[in-house]
């Protein structure tokens, strides 16, 4: 069905840690201690696991209500003067924001980061047709300036060192490439973002939550930037995708005790700005998005992924993202979270991504709306497999591992026969790389005499428990 | 969020003489995987690697564990290394032997 | 437009997946009050702030809240305010658009009340007058009384009115970034600095 190149996600990993000695440790370690500062805020709430129980539920039960909520919300948000517009698909949400950016006669926008919109490619489309768009969020600009998605979704330029942005900056602003200090490359892009906000015509941001109670939708960032982008323009326009309704005003209290803990290690972003109406003086627009999201509820393994508030841990924590980066993923959606995600946009181009990982499990303990991600990677590697997505290796490989897992006489006489071949196998063809991917890496351990099992055999059972 | 409870460490407290070294990391993945070990190799490998060079940091002798494909991995990539541990089983501790 | 169209069959395409899940329904739970040590929660404010960039100080009058805002922005030539305590250069509600505030050194502000478990003030469309006040201001003072502290989200969210405000935000002192190796910088778009100042409000003959 589809004609894109499939994304190989173990090439370009290989590619990132093989590209120098910085970059891959650098990436590794800012986002372990990262998960070591969310740990830590976890720890010190005695009722975090109720609250992460509590974030499943009120997601599982929104989701299973979801018609009911988007309703309310659009009835309350409409009630407060926002003009509520809806979305089958990305190419209709980009024909909408333009449509409402060409009758405003908007030639420059500022946005904040939106996932949503970066899932609907909207920038080039809208820069197509003449607008411009830049991006207010400092790893987004990063990002935007050097022409690549963002990594994560938390942090879009974290697998650049400051001395590639110092770089960038120096390419595409003509700043002095030999600063690299963190405070002065922001200072850069605020006095870069402020007269661009000052002369857009327009401001969009995303959404993390909406609230059907009310009709309010919020954005949660660190630097002010959605704030300044829906203040300062008259037109604000906000995306968002139908899965973030929340049902009640209440229900933000447990959303927002989680997110930024669970983002970042902090209590809370700088900023939670609540938008309900349009502000004094403003136009507000908000577009309710869908691109799959409603086919994506009816999938009985997979529709826990649309709790996520995109915080981010699962990425942090994974032993994979964080040698991989986000960008080895080749879609919107990178680590863990975008493994279960991507597959249900293009199944044939992301039919690596289930074998991308180690199912080591840790994604799902840190998610604050106990999505079982593991267990839907998992999944989702019977539905490449069933569908014939494999490569021939792997096929190879797997029914070799299943078969001799699945009859234990077999494994033993693979055992009894493979210790003495390895002893008398030729280095060179034990060490192939083609051949043996294994030895490429690692030593090949020498077989005992005797393995356990036998000795026990021999051993123990006769005398119980000795 | 509960206290952590790691049952490999438990059991191998209760051995006399024996000293379980803290580490940096000691829920980080070591890489093996399964098959992900051959076809997402440079990744399994730098988290083996990762993971050895953890446990030399705080001096360990051994490396103790239920697993044997990530003991098997870890000693793999700890010998291309050339680095100086040992890689046992844990019923070969708790049994007393053979080593 | 078409959205009426496809509003109709995403809610339909909705309706037709939750028949799929109709054996995994989920009940809305109600949200428990959790127990609480009971710290007072003006200190446990004032530790969390600080960790979030941000400073207080107990200026108790209006006098010492004057003094203290010139000590801390000596070189400030616009100061804009929203609160009849501190008159400022110009007043908020003077200004006619936002873009009029894009010279502005310090923004005076009150905040509703504040959560002590984070040092986030909450700040309404009504305190700002301009909402733009709180994000091109390049510092930013915002009175607070001390009474009026909450301990966590929950209770924060029993007081917001959100359906009586176009606009409210939960502000954690100055803005901040850490986009770059993961090195936190505070002053990053919005407020360089933002510094609390424990007052209660006073009766003025305005």
């Amino acid at each position: 069905m589809s004609n894109a190149k499939k994304a190989e996600p173990a090439a370009a990993a290989e590619l990132f840690i093989l590209h120098d000695q910085v970059h891959e440790p650098m990436h590794d370690r800012f986002l372990w201690a990262t998960m070591q500062r969310r740990d830590a805020q976890a720890a010190a709430i005695p009722e975090w696991e109720e609250l992460r129980e509590l974030a499943s539920k009120i997601k599982g039960h929104t989701l299973t209500h979801l018609d009911h909520y988007l309703e309310e919300f659009e009835a309350n948000a409409t009630k407060r003067g926002a003009h509520v517009h809806w979305a089958m698909d990305a190419a209709e949400h980009n024909a909408i924001v333009y449509s409402i950016l060409e009758s405003h006669g908007v030639k420059e926008l500022i946005k904040s980061k939106s996932m949503l919109q970066e899932e609907c490619q909207m920038t080039p489309f809208l820069e197509n047709r003449g607008i411009k768009v830049i991006e207010s969020d400092l790893g987004e600009r990063i990002q935007q300036l050097d022409d690549q998605p963002p990594s994560h979704i938390v942090f879009p330029s974290i697998h650049k060192t400051r001395q590639d942005v110092a770089q960038l900056f120096a390419r595409k602003i003509g700043t002095d490439p030999n600063d690299d200090d963190p405070h002065f490359l922001t200072e850069v892009m605020r006095n870069n973002a402020r007269p661009r906000f000052l002369a857009a015509g327009a401001g969009m941001t995303g959404g993390n939550f909406a609230v059907a109670e009310t009709g309010t939708f919020m954005v949660c960032t660190n630097e002010g930037n959605a704030d300044i982008g829906a203040s300062v323009p008259s037109l604000h326009i906000a995306s968002i995708g139908i899965e973030k309704l929340v049902p009640r005003v209440e229900d933000m209290g447990v959303f927002l005790r989680l997110l930024a803990r669970s983002a970042e290690g902090e209590p809370l972003t700088q900023y939670s700005s609540h938008f309900t109406g349009p502000r004094k003086g403003g136009e507000l627009h908000i577009v309710l998005v869908d691109n799959g999201r409603s086919r994506r509820l009816g999938m009985p393994d997979f529709w826990h992924s649309l709790k996520c508030i995109r915080c981010g841990a699962c990425m942090n924590t994974c032993p994979v993202y964080r040698r991989s980066g986000g960008l080895s993923y080749g879609a919107t959606y990178s680590g863990p979270i975008g493994v279960i995600l991507d597959p249900t946009f293009d199944e044939f181009k992301y039919s690596e991504l289930p074998f991308h990982s180690t199912l080591c499990g840790s994604c799902s303990d840190v998610c604050p709306v106990k999505i079982d991600i593991s267990d839907q990677i998992f999944k989702w590697r019977r539905v490449m497999a069933k569908k014939g997505y494999l490569p021939l290796v792997k096929r190879l490989a797997f029914a070799a591992a299943g078969h001799a897992f699945g009859h234990p006489e077999e494994f033993r006489l693979m055992e009894e026969v493979g210790a003495p071949a390895l002893d008398y196998a030729p280095d060179f063809l034990l060490y192939n790389h083609s051949l043996n991917p294994w030895g490429r890496e690692r030593q090949l351990p020498e077989p005992a005499k005797q393995t356990f099992r036998e000795w026990y055999l021999a051993n123990r059972s006769k005398h119980g428990n000795d | 969020m509960g206290e952590p409870f790691d049952k490999t460490a438990s059991l191998l407290s209760k051995v006399k003489g024996l000293v379980i070294v803290p580490v940096d990391r000691p829920d980080d993945c070591c890489g093996f995987g399964g098959t992900f070990c051959v076809t997402d190799e440079a990744v399994s490998a730098r988290m083996g690697l990762d993971k050895v060079h953890d446990h030399l940091r705080h001096g360990a002798e051994y490396v103790v564990s239920p697993d044997m494909s990530c003991l098997m991995h870890q000693q793999g990539i700890a010998r291309r290394a050339d680095l100086d541990l040992k890689y046992i089983h844990v019923a070969q501790v708790l049994n007393g032997g053979p080593f | 437009m078409e959205t009426t169209r496809s509003r109709a069959a995403i809610l339909n395409a909705i309706r037709y997946s939750n028949l799929f899940l109709s054996m995994q329904e989920v009940e809305l739970p109600q949200i428990p009050v959790f127990q609480r040590a009971d710290n007072p929660l003006k200190p446990e404010f004032e530790v969390h702030l600080q960790k979030a960039g941000g400073a207080t100080h107990d200026v108790g009058s209006v006098a010492v809240a004057e003094t203290t805002l010139k000590a801390l922005h000596p070189g400030a030539k616009v100061i804009c305010s929203a609160v009849p305590e501190i008159i400022g250069t110009r007043r908020a509600s003077e200004v006619n658009d936002p873009h009029e505030l894009a010279d502005v050194d310090v923004g005076i502000v009150r905040a509703q009340f504040g959560v002590a478990e984070s040092g986030a003030v909450w700040l309404t469309q009504e305190d700002l007058i301009v909402d733009a006040l709180g994000f091109l201001s390049q510092h930013l003072i915002v009175l607070l009384d001390p009474n009026e502290i909450v301990p966590d989200m929950h209770a924060a969210y029993c007081r917001v009115r959100l359906n009586e405000t176009a606009f409210g935000c939960f502000m954690m002192g100055p803005s901040a970034t850490a986009d770059v190796e993961a090195t936190l910088v505070h002053g990053a778009q919005g407020a360089r600095s933002l510094n609390i100042f424990f007052l209660s409000p006073v009766q003025t003959a305005d």
